[in-house]
C-alpha cells in the first residue's frame, strides 16, 4: 500500500489485538475424520467503492478437517451479485477439482461428487439449468467449468 | 524434509537409505516447521502458528492491551478519500 492512512494503520492495530485472541487457535485433524470433501463458498459484491471488484471466499473439508481456504479478491467486476457468487463458485470449483486430482495421487479417490454449498438461489439456478439467459451471457465460461 | 506414511518399516528403511547416501540428521518426530507448529496425539495431528503469532504482537508492542474478537469492524469500507496520511509507514511494514 502506497499512501496508508491513519484509519488503516488504526485497523492493522484491531488485527493485532484480534490475534492476540487467538494465539492458540489451530487446525485439528483427527485420525477418525471421514474423507469425502466438502465445500462452502460465498461472494461479497460489491465490496470494494475503490474498484468496485467482489471478492471469493470459500472454505474446503476433508471430513471434518479444514483442508482448504481463500478470500480473493476477483480480477474482473461482476454487474450482479449472483454474477459475483457465480465466480466464486468456479473458483472453488477448480480448486476443488486440484484437490479430487491431489487425493487420488494419494490413493483417497472421491466415489461420489463434491457437495457444495452456498447462500445464493440464482447460483443454484444457473448451475441447474445450463441455458443461457441475456443476464448472464458474459460468464459463459465459468459456466462451463461448472457444468 | 517432513517423511510420513502409515508403514513405520518403510519410513525406518527409507531414512536408512538416505543416511546412506547423505549427511543428514534425524531430528525425530515433526514438532515445527517453518512456523507450524504440529502436536500429535493418539486421535490426531494438531496445528497452530502461536509462537508466530506471539512474536508478532510482541514486535507490535500490544501484549496488555484489549482482546478484540473480531478482526475488522462490520461493514468496514476503505477508501482512499480519507484525509489523514499516515505520517511514519514504516509502522505499517
Amino acid at each position: 500500500m502506497a499512501s496508508p492512512r491513519t484509519t488503516h494503520y488504526d485497523d492493522v492495530l484491531r488485527i493485532i489485538r484480534y490475534i492476540k485472541g487467538t494465539l492458540f487457535y489451530g487446525l485439528h485433524y483427527s485420525t477418525t475424520s471421514s474423507l469425502i470433501l466438502k465445500a462452502y463458498f460465498d461472494a461479497d459484491w460489491p465490496d470494494d467503492p475503490n474498484d468496485r471488484r467482489s471478492t471469493t471466499g470459500f472454505c474446503i473439508f476433508l471430513g471434518d478437517s479444514l483442508l482448504s481456504w481463500c478470500i480473493k479478491k476477483q480480477t474482473l467486476v461482476a454487474r450482479s451479485s449472483t454474477e459475483a457468487e457465480y465466480r466464486a463458485l468456479a473458483d472453488t470449483t477448480s480448486e476443488i477439482l486440484w484437490l479430487h486430482w491431489l487425493l487420488s495421487d494419494l490413493e483417497t479417490s472421491q466415489s461420489s461428487p463434491t457437495d457444495l454449498y452456498c447462500d445464493n438461489r440464482g447460483v443454484i439456478q444457473i448451475a441447474h439449468n445450463d441455458v443461457f439467459h441475456e443476464k448472464i451471457k458474459h460468464i459463459e465460461i465459468d459456466c462451463h467449468i461448472i457444468c | 524434509m517432513i517423511i510420513t506414511g502409515d508403514d513405520s518399516v518403510g519410513i525406518e528403511e527409507l531414512k536408512q537409505f538416505l543416511c546412506q547416501h547423505f549427511e543428514m540428521k534425524d531430528l525425530g518426530p515433526l514438532s515445527y516447521l517453518l512456523g507450524l507448529e504440529v502436536l500429535s496425539s493418539s486421535d490426531g495431528l494438531f496445528l497452530s502458528r502461536a509462537k508466530y503469532a506471539y512474536d508478532l504482537v510482541s514486535r507490535v508492542g500490544h501484549i496488555d492491551c484489549k482482546i478484540k474478537h473480531t478482526p475488522l469492524k462490520p461493514n468496514i469500507c476503505f477508501t482512499h478519500q480519507e484525509v489523514t496520511l499516515l505520517n511514519d509507514h514504516t509502522l505499517y511494514r
